[in-house]
C-alpha cells in the first residue's frame, strides 16, 4: 500500500510558474521516469514529492496518507542526488549508517564516543544492515574509505547504498547518472534496472536523457514548461506521441518533421508528393512527423534527396539528406550494406512506411489519422 | 631524449630579471617584518650593559654579570653573578606571575573562539543556505559591521560592562568579542561553496537544521574554521587595548600583553632583558600553533573548499 499520488501541484519561483497543476499517480513498485529538457520542472516536482520543497498548491499523498505538510525524513523516502551528496568527513560505512542513526537511535545514542557504548545492540543491528547492503552493491571493500578516495562510479554506489539501508517506500533519483562517463552510465542503467527488479520498490527517476527514460522505466512522464504532456510506457510514448513536442523530444536522432497540407480533396501534400489518408480530413496545414527508421532507401522511392552527411554508428548508418521543400535535412536510417553504396552529395531515392507516419495539427496536437498503406490510383 | 633533458635544465636555471626583482622586493619586505623579532630575541639573550651600549652582536658575550637587585638584598657579590639568558628568562617568570598570565590568555582566547564559533556557524548557515525575508538586508548589515572600528565603540561597551558590574572579570574580556561579524562573513562565504545537495541529503536522512550545522557543515568547514581560529586567537592573544581598559586593578586577570607592563621603567630603570624574554615567551605559543596549522591555514584562506 504505497501508491504515490501527486494532485494538482502548483509551484512558482517568484513570478515564474514552474509547475502548473501537475498530477501524477505512481503505482507501488513501479519505475517511473520524469523526463524533459532542463528547466521543465521535473526536479522541482521530485523535490516536492520528497518534501524538500513546498508546493504552492496541491496535495502529495503516499500510501493513501496526505503528506503534503510532513517533513522529508518522515515520508520515508530516500533520495539519490546527481552530485551523490556524500558526507565528505565520514567513512563509507558511516555515510550509509547516518539515515539509520537518525531514525533508530534516541538523542543520547547519537552522541559521539559514548553513543555506541550506550546503544550497543542497536549499533550492532545497524552495522549488520549496512554490511548486507554493501554486499548487494559489492562495495564491502570500500566501507572504511572516505568519499574523497572513491571514483565516480563507486560514489554512486555508496549513494545508492545510503538510500537502500533504510528500506524506503520509494527511491527518488535526481539525474543520478549525469556525472558518470558514457560507458559507466550505460552499465549503471542496466544495474539500476536489475536493482529495481530485485527490490520491487517504487523508483521515481528524473532525467533529461531520453535514452535513460526509454531503457529503464515501466512508465515515463514527459514534462515540458511545467506540464506533464504524456504519461505511458516507453514504447507507447515512442510510437504514439500525443503531441509534436513529445515526438521531437523522445528519440535520437530526432524525428523528421515536415510542413504539409491536407488538400481540399482530402489528400496530403508532402514535399511535392500527394499521399492518401485513411479517412479524409478537412483542408488544413499540418505537420508530418516520421522517425528515421521508418524511412528507407528505395530505387523506386517517391522522394529524392542529396546526401549531405553520413553518420556511421557501426550497426546503423544515419544519412542526412537535403530534400527540396523540406526546411531541415531529413535523417534516414540505413543498414551498413545499403549505406556503402551511397556516396556523399549524390542523389538518392527513398520512401516511407505510410502506417508509421504521424500527423500533427498546426497547434502541435496529434491528429488521430494515418496514411493509407496502399495508394489508390 | 638527452636534448630534452638539457632543455628542461636550461629553463630551470635561466636567469629571469623579473623573478629576481620579485625576490629582492619580497626579501626586503621580509627583513622589515622580521627585524623587530630579531631585536626582541637578541635583547632577551643579552646582559643589561650590552643592551645599553648596543654591543655583543646577536648573542652577547654570555659573560656573567652582577645582579644589582640581588646585591641590594644583602647577598654576597660572588653569589649574585648571573648568566644573561638565565637571568632574563627566570626574572620574566619571577617578577610577574607569567604562567598565570599565559593561563589567562588561554582561557580568554579559547572562550572567545568557542563562543564565536557557536554564534557564527548558525548565522552563516542561515545567511548562506536558508531562504527568508530580509536575508540580503541582514547580510548587508553584517558587511556594514565589518567597517566599525573597535575603538569607536569601546567607551559605550565599557560603560555597559561597568553598569553590569562586570569590569575586572573574565566576562569583561570575553563578552564583547563573542559575536564576530568577520567570522560570520568568512563562514558564510565558505558555506556558499557547499553544495545544496549535501544539505538536502542530510534533511532526507532526518537531521534537524541544527543537526545539519553541527554534524555536516562544521566538519566540512574545518579548514575555514582553522583560518578563522588563527585570526581570532592571534588578535585576542595579542590584544593590549581592551584588557588594559576593563582590567584595572586585579593582576590575577592580566593577559600576557598586560604582563609586559610589569617591566616598564620604574625606580630600578628599564629592564629590557627580562621584558624581551617575556615578549618571546608570549609569542611562542602563537608561532607554534601557526607552524602546526600552517597547511590547513593556507587551505582555509584560499577557501579551496571541497569537491
Amino acid at each position: 500500500m504505497s501508491k504515490i499520488s501527486l494532485q494538482s501541484i502548483e509551484k512558482s519561483f517568484g513570478e515564474t510558474p514552474v509547475l502548473k497543476q501537475v498530477s501524477l499517480d505512481i503505482e507501488e513498485g513501479e519505475f517511473v521516469t520524469l523526463v524533459g529538457p532542463s528547466g521543465c520542472g521535473k526536479s522541482t516536482l521530485l523535490r516536492i514529492l520528497s518534501g524538500l520543497e513546498q508546493a504552492d498548491a496541491g496535495r502529495v499523498s503516499i500510501g493513501g496518507m496526505n503528506v503534503t505538510d510532513v517533513r522529508p525524513a518522515e515520508r520515508n523516502l530516500a533520495m539519490v542526488f546527481q552530485s551523490y551528496a556524500l558526507y565528505p568527513h565520514l567513512s563509507v560505512a558511516d555515510n550509509m549508517m547516518t539515515p539509520l542513526r537518525m531514525r533508530d537511535l534516541p538523542m543520547w545514542g547519537r552522541l559521539p564516543m559514548i553513543g555506541p557504548l550506550l546503544a550497543r545492540d542497536t549499533y550492532r543491528v545497524m552495522q549488520g544492515q549496512v554490511r548486507e547492503v554493501a554486499e548487494t552493491l559489492k562495495i564491502t571493500p570500500l566501507l572504511d574509505r572516505k568519499p574523497g578516495q572513491l571514483s565516480g562510479g563507486q560514489r554512486q554506489r555508496v549513494a545508492l547504498g545510503r538510500a537502500m539501508v533504510r528500506q524506503p517506500v520509494a527511491f527518488l533519483m535526481d539525474e543520478p547518472l549525469s556525472n558518470l562517463d558514457a560507458a559507466l552510465r550505460v552499465h549503471m542503467r542496466a544495474e539500476l534496472s536489475e536493482l529495481h527488479r530485485r527490490l520491487k520498490t517504487t523508483f521515481v527517476y528524473v532525467t533529461h536523457d531520453q535514452a535513460e527514460a526509454l531503457t529503464m522505466s515501466d512508465r515515463m512522464a514527459v514534462m515540458m514548461h511545467g506540464n506533464i504532456l504524456q504519461v505511458g510506457p516507453p514504447d507507447e510514448i515512442y510510437a504514439n506521441p500525443n503531441c509534436l513536442e513529445v515526438a521531437r523530444f523522445i528519440g535520437s536522432p530526432a524525428i523528421n518533421t515536415f510542413a504539409a497540407e491536407i488538400q481540399s480533396d482530402g489528400h496530403l501534400a508532402l514535399i511535392g508528393t500527394t499521399l492518401s489518408l485513411v479517412q479524409p480530413l478537412t483542408r488544413a496545414p499540418v505537420t508530418v512527423g516520421i522517425r528515421p527508421e521508418h524511412l528507407f532507401l528505395s530505387p523506386t522511392g517517391r522522394f529524392q534527396g542529396h546526401v549531405r552527411y553520413r553518420e556511421n554508428l557501426g550497426s546503423d548508418v544515419f544519412l542526412h539528406l537535403d530534400v527540396e521543400g523540406a526546411q531541415q535535412p531529413v535523417v534516414l536510417r540505413a543498414n551498413p550494406a545499403q549505406a556503402a553504396q551511397v556516396t556523399l552529395r549524390n542523389r538518392v531515392c527513398f520512401d516511407l512506411e505510410p502506417d508509421k507516419v504521424l500527423l500533427f495539427q498546426s497547434t502541435g496536437e496529434r491528429l488521430p489519422c494515418a496514411l493509407a498503406t496502399r495508394e489508390v490510383a | 631524449m638527452s636534448e630534452a633533458i638539457q632543455d628542461i635544465r636550461a629553463t630551470a636555471f635561466r636567469f629571469s630579471t623579473r623573478a629576481a626583482l620579485t625576490h629582492i622586493v619580497l626579501t626586503l619586505g621580509a627583513l622589515i617584518v622580521l627585524l623587530p623579532f630579531y631585536t626582541m630575541i637578541s635583547l632577551s639573550l643579552k646582559a643589561p650593559h650590552e643592551i645599553m651600549q648596543q654591543t655583543g652582536g646577536f648573542m652577547g658575550a654570555q659573560e656573567l654579570f652582577r645582579d644589582d637587585f640581588c646585591v641590594k638584598l644583602g647577598n654576597a657579590v660572588q653569589d649574585c653573578m648571573v648568566n644573561p639568558i638565565i637571568y632574563n628568562y627566570t626574572t620574566a617568570f619571577e617578577k610577574a606571575p607569567l604562567l598565570r598570565y599565559l593561563l589567562n590568555g588561554i582561557v580568554v582566547t579559547v572562550s572567545i573562539f568557542v563562543i564565536q564559533v557557536i554564534v557564527a556557524l548558525p548565522c552563516a548557515y542561515a545567511l548562506a543556505k536558508l531562504r527568508f525575508w530580509g536575508r540580503e538586508a541582514v547580510f548587508a548589515l553584517v558587511l556594514f559591521c565589518l567597517l566599525i572600528p573597535v575603538h569607536a565603540i569601546a567607551l559605550p561597551l565599557y560603560i555597559m560592562l561597568a553598569k553590569l558590574g562586570l569590569t575586572n572579570t573574565y566576562a569583561a574580556l570575553v563578552i564583547p568579542w563573542t559575536i564576530s561579524v568577520f567570522g560570520i562573513f568568512l563562514m558564510r562565504q565558505f558555506f556558499m561553496t557547499v553544495p545544496d545537495d549535501l544539505i538536502d541529503a542530510a534533511r532526507m536522512d532526518g537531521m534537524s537544521e541544527y543537526g545539519i550545522i553541527w554534524q555536516v557543515m562544521l566538519p566540512t568547514a574545518i579548514p575555514a574554521l582553522m583560518a578563522f581560529g588563527i585570526f581570532s586567537i592571534v588578535a585576542h592573544w595579542n590584544d593590549y587595548f581592551w584588557p588594559r581598559i576593563v582590567i584595572t586593578g586585579n593582576r590575577d586577570l592580566f593577559t600576557p600583553p598586560l604582563g609586559l607592563r610589569e617591566f616598564k621603567g620604574d625606580a630600578d630603570g628599564d629592564n629590557f632583558g627580562p621584558m624581551m624574554a617575556t615578549a618571546c615567551i608570549i609569542v611562542t605559543p602563537l608561532i607554534v600553533c601557526f607552524l602546526l596549522a600552517q597547511r590547513r591555514f593556507i587551505e582555509g584562506i584560499t577557501l579551496s573548499g571541497m569537491k
